[in-house]
C-alpha cells in the first residue's frame, strides 16, 4: 500500500482538478474510490410486479452482513433519486455479487425502472451495506420472522446465510403475500424450507382466504412466541400490529423491526408556507408562501452565502434536509430530501428542514 | 452623439412599454417552462457523453505529445488535440455545470457546487464574478466589470483616458494571457491602477487564486514535461501552446458576446426597480450571437447562443439550439432586435471597437 502512496500522489498532481478516478472510469465505470458503483448482471422477474437485481459491486465494496440493506441510486429520465433496499442474498452465496430485489410501486419512479426499465449492463449508484436488522452475533434457540410482501427480502438473506453455515436454529417464518403466485422469492423460500426441517413456514395469502395477522392467529401458528427472538419487516399495518402486540407483551426488548418505506414528506400542490428549522445553526422561523428562505434566513438572523437573489447565479444553494418547496417563479412545488435548492427563489411548502 | 453609434445606453429603455415588456417576460418564462418539463434521459446522455470524449481527447493528446519524441509532427498534433480538450472543458462543460445547467440531475460529479475547471482561475470566484456579477447585471456600466474587464475601453460611456492609448496593447496581452485575466478578475487588480490600493479582500482572493492556480502550473509545465526527460522542452512546449490555443480561442468567442456592434450598454438609473420582463430585455439587447454550425455551437460552449444564454443561464446549453428560432421569432413579433452574424462580423467590430476606443470619443476630447 505504501508503495503505490507516492504513485497515487503524482496520479493527482497530473490529473488536477480532477481525480484519477475520473479518467480510471473512462475504462470501468466501477472503478471509484470516492463512491461506490455497481453493474446490473442479471433482472430475474420474481412475480408480475417484482424482480431481483444480480449487482456485481466495485472494488471498494466491504461485504455485509445477511439482513443488511444499500441505498441504490438510479438514474430515471436522467434525474438521480436514491432508495434503500435490503440485500435478498446472503455473503455465504454471493461469489462476489449482490441481489437486490424490488417490488414495482404504483406510480413509483425509482421501482417501476428497476423492475420493468433497467437492462443488464447499467450501472448503479451504491452504499455501503447499512443496517442492524442482522443475526446477533450469538445465535437465539428459536427464532421467529414476521414478514409481508417485499420485506421478505432481508430475511431470506439472513435464513440462507444461517443455513449456508450450519447454524439455522429452529425458526418459524410468518409471511403475508396477497395471493399464492405473488409470493416474492416464494420458490427460493420453498425450497429452503424442504431442504431445512427446522424451518417452519407459514404462507398466508391474505386475498385468498387467509387472515392478516392478529394475535389468535399468531398464537395458533406459533404458540411459543414469547421465547422467541423476533425480526419483523414489512407494510406499515404490519409492522405496527406487530409492534403493539410485542408492546402489550412486554416483550419489545425481543422485536427488531426494519421499515423500507424512507420517511417521504411530499407537500400537496397547494401547500402554503411552513416552519422553517435550520439545521445547522438550530434556528427556527415561520416561512410565509411568497416569501423566499432567503429572506426569512436573513431575519432570523442568519447570513446564508448569496448572489443574484433572482434564481440564475446559483450562489445560494443549500440542502433540503426534509419537506418540500415552492419555486416562488413557476409556482412549482419539488424537493426530495438532500436536494440543493436555491433558497433565494423556494419557499416552503409545508414544514421543511435545511442545511443552514 | 448618441445617435452616431447604436452602443449607446438609451436613456430610459427602449423599444418596449410597461405592459409589453412584461408579456414579453411571460413569452420568454414560457419558453423556460418548456425546457424545463421536457429535461430528461437525451440531455443527461448529452452531457456525460461530452465528458467522456472530453477525458479520452484529453489523455489522448497528452498521449500523443510523448510520441512527438519518435515522430516530431507528433507534438504539433498532440497540442492541438490537448488545446481543443481543453476549451471543450472549460467552456461546454466547465463554464455550463458552474451554471447549475446540469444540477437537476442531481449527479454530485456534475454539479455547480462541486465542479473544479481546467483553467487557473478557481471555481468559486469564477461563480461570483460571471454567475452573479456579470449575469446579473450585465452590460451595466459600473457594475458588470466584464464591460472592458477593468482594463480595457470597450464603450463610449467609459470616460476616456490616456491609460486607454494602450487598449489594442492590453487587448493582445488579454487573450495571449487569457486565463490568466480570468484568473484575476475576481482580485480586482485594476484597483490598483485606479487608486493605487487593492480591495481589502482581494488579498486572500488572490491566495485562493494561487493555491488553484500553482496546481495548474505544476500540472503542464513542470510534471508532464519531466515525464519526457531530456524531451522537457519539447512537451513544455506543446503544453503551452495547448493552453495558447485555449486562450485565444476562448477570448474570441468570449469579446464575441457583448461587444459587437449592436450590443447595448446601460446605466444604473435604467436598469433600478427593474422588473423580469425588463431584466429579460437587457440579456437580449447586451448580447450577441454568433452564426455557425454544430462544431461552432460545442467549441464555444454553445456561447454563439449568447442571447439565449443570457436569458436562461441555468439551461443546459444543449437545447439552446432549439430555443433560438423561438427567441427570434418572438423578437420579430415584438419589434426587437437580434445579434446574430458570423463570426468574422462579430469579432471584425469587436476589433474595430478595441482599436477606436483607444482614443477619445469625438466631443470628449476637450473633457480629457
Amino acid at each position: 500500500m505504501s508503495a503505490t502512496q507516492p504513485l497515487l500522489q503524482l496520479a493527482s498532481r497530473l490529473v488536477t482538478p480532477l481525480l484519477p478516478e475520473d479518467y480510471a472510469e473512462l475504462i470501468n465505470p466501477l472503478w471509484t474510490t470516492r463512491g461506490l458503483r455497481a453493474r446490473v448482471e442479471q433482472v430475474t422477474p420474481e412475480t408480475a410486479d417484482s424482480a431481483s437485481l444480480t449487482l456485481r459491486p466495485g472494488p471498494g465494496w466491504q461485504g455485509h452482513r445477511a439482513g443488511q440493506f444499500v441505498r441504490v441510486g438510479v438514474d430515471v429520465d436522467g434525474v438521480r433519486h436514491w432508495r434503500c433496499y435490503s440485500l435478498s442474498s446472503a455473503p455465504e452465496q454471493s461469489g462476489g455479487r449482490l441481489r437486490i430485489t424490488v417490488k414495482a410501486i404504483p406510480g413509483g419512479r425509482v421501482s417501476q425502472h428497476l423492475v420493468h426499465a433497467i437492462t443488464p449492463g447499467s450501472v448503479l449508484e451504491l452504499s455501503q451495506a447499512q443496517g442492524e436488522f442482522t443475526w446477533p452475533a450469538a445465535m437465539p434457540e428459536r427464532a421467529l420472522f414476521i414478514t409481508g410482501g417485499s420485506g421478505i427480502t432481508p430475511v431470506m438473506a439472513m435464513l440462507q446465510s444461517a443455513a449456508a453455515r450450519g447454524t439455522l436454529p429452529a425458526t418459524t417464518l410468518l409471511h403475508y403475500a396477497p395471493r399464492t403466485d405473488e409470493v416474492i422469492l416464494g420458490p427460493a423460500l420453498r425450497a429452503l424450507a424442504a431442504a431445512q426441517p427446522q424451518l417452519n413456514l407459514q404462507l398466508i395469502h391474505t386475498r385468498e382466504g387467509g387472515a392478516h395477522f392478529h394475535p389468535a392467529q399468531l398464537q395458533g401458528l406459533c404458540h411459543d412466541w414469547r421465547e422467541r427472538a423476533t425480526w419483523s419487516c414489512g407494510p406499515e399495518a404490519l409492522l405496527s400490529a406487530v409492534e403493539q402486540h410485542w408492546q402489550a407483551a412486554d416483550l419489545a426488548a425481543r422485536l427488531t423491526v426494519e421499515r423500507f418505506r424512507a420517511r417521504t414528506a411530499t407537500a400537496s400542490a397547494d401547500a402554503q408556507g411552513g416552519n422553517i428549522r435550520f439545521t445547522r445553526s438550530g434556528v427556527q422561523a415561520a416561512g410565509a408562501a411568497q416569501e423566499s428562505i432567503l429572506d426569512r434566513a436573513e431575519q432570523a438572523g442568519l447570513a446564508p452565502a448569496h448572489g443574484c437573489r433572482m434564481g440564475i447565479c446559483h450562489g445560494c444553494t443549500a440542502r433540503l434536509a426534509c419537506g418540500q418547496v415552492r419555486d416562488l417563479r413557476t409556482g412549482q412545488v419539488h424537493g426530495e430530501a438532500d436536494d440543493l435548492i436555491q433558497i433565494c427563489v423556494s419557499a416552503p411548502a409545508g414544514d421543511i428542514e435545511i442545511e443552514l | 452623439m448618441n445617435t452616431s453609434h447604436n452602443t449607446s445606453p438609451t436613456a430610459a429603455m427602449p423599444y418596449l412599454n410597461d405592459e409589453q415588456a412584461e408579456s414579453f417576460g411571460r413569452e420568454l418564462d414560457a419558453i423556460r417552462e418548456r425546457i424545463l418539463a421536457s429535461r430528461g434521459a437525451r440531455d443527461a446522455a448529452y452531457i456525460r457523453r461530452l465528458i467522456r470524449t472530453q477525458r479520452g481527447l484529453e489523455v489522448g493528446s497528452r498521449a500523443l505529445i510523448y510520441t512527438g519524441i519518435l515522430a516530431p509532427p507528433a507534438f504539433v498534433l498532440g497540442a492541438v488535440g490537448l488545446g481543443v480538450a481543453k476549451i471543450l472543458e472549460n467552456m461546454e462543460i466547465g463554464h455550463n455545470v458552474m451554471h447549475g445547467q446540469w444540477d437537476w440531475m442531481r449527479d454530485p460529479k456534475i454539479h455547480s457546487s462541486t465542479w473544479e475547471w481546467d483553467n487557473t482561475c478557481p471555481a468559486d470566484q469564477w461563480k461570483r464574478t460571471h454567475n452573479h456579477e456579470h449575469h446579473t447585471w450585465t452590460n451595466v456600466l459600473g457594475k458588470d466589470r466584464d464591460v472592458g474587464y477593468g482594463i480595457l475601453r470597450m464603450s463610449e460611456q467609459q470616460k476616456w483616458q490616456p491609460f486607454f492609448l494602450l487598449n489594442p496593447i492590453n487587448n493582445a496581452l488579454l487573450a495571449l494571457f487569457f486565463q490568466w485575466g480570468v484568473a484575476l478578475h475576481d482580485s480586482e487588480m485594476d484597483q490598483l491602477r485606479k487608486t493605487g490600493t487593492l480591495k481589502p479582500e482581494s488579498r486572500a482572493k488572490l491566495k485562493g487564486m494561487w493555491r488553484k492556480a500553482r496546481k495548474q502550473v505544476l500540472k503542464d509545465y513542470v510534471l508532464f514535461p519531466a515525464l519526457a526527460g531530456p524531451f522537457f522542452l519539447p512537451v513544455l512546449a506543446s503544453n503551452v501552446a495547448a493552453n495558447l490555443i485555449r486562450n485565444l480561442w476562448s477570448y474570441m468567442i468570449i469579446f464575441c458576446g457583448h461587444f459587437p456592434d449592436g450590443v447595448h450598454q446601460f446605466t444604473e438609473a435604467q436598469v433600478q426597480n427593474e422588473t423580469r420582463g425588463r431584466w429579460y430585455l437587457r440579456q437580449l439587447l447586451g448580447s450577441a450571437n454568433i452564426q455557425g454550425g454544430p462544431l461552432m455551437h460545442v467549441m464555444s460552449g454553445n456561447l454563439s447562443f449568447q442571447i439565449e444564454h443570457h436569458l436562461f443561464p441555468d439551461l443546459p446549453s444543449n437545447r439552446y439550439a432549439e430555443i433560438a428560432p423561438q427567441v427570434q421569432a418572438l423578437c420579430q413579433r415584438y419589434g426587437l432586435p437580434y445579434n446574430s452574424a458570423p463570426l468574422y462580423r462579430q469579432f471584425g467590430t469587436t476589433l474595430r471597437k478595441v482599436f477606436r476606443l483607444a482614443l477619445p470619443t469625438r466631443g470628449e476630447a476637450a473633457l480629457a
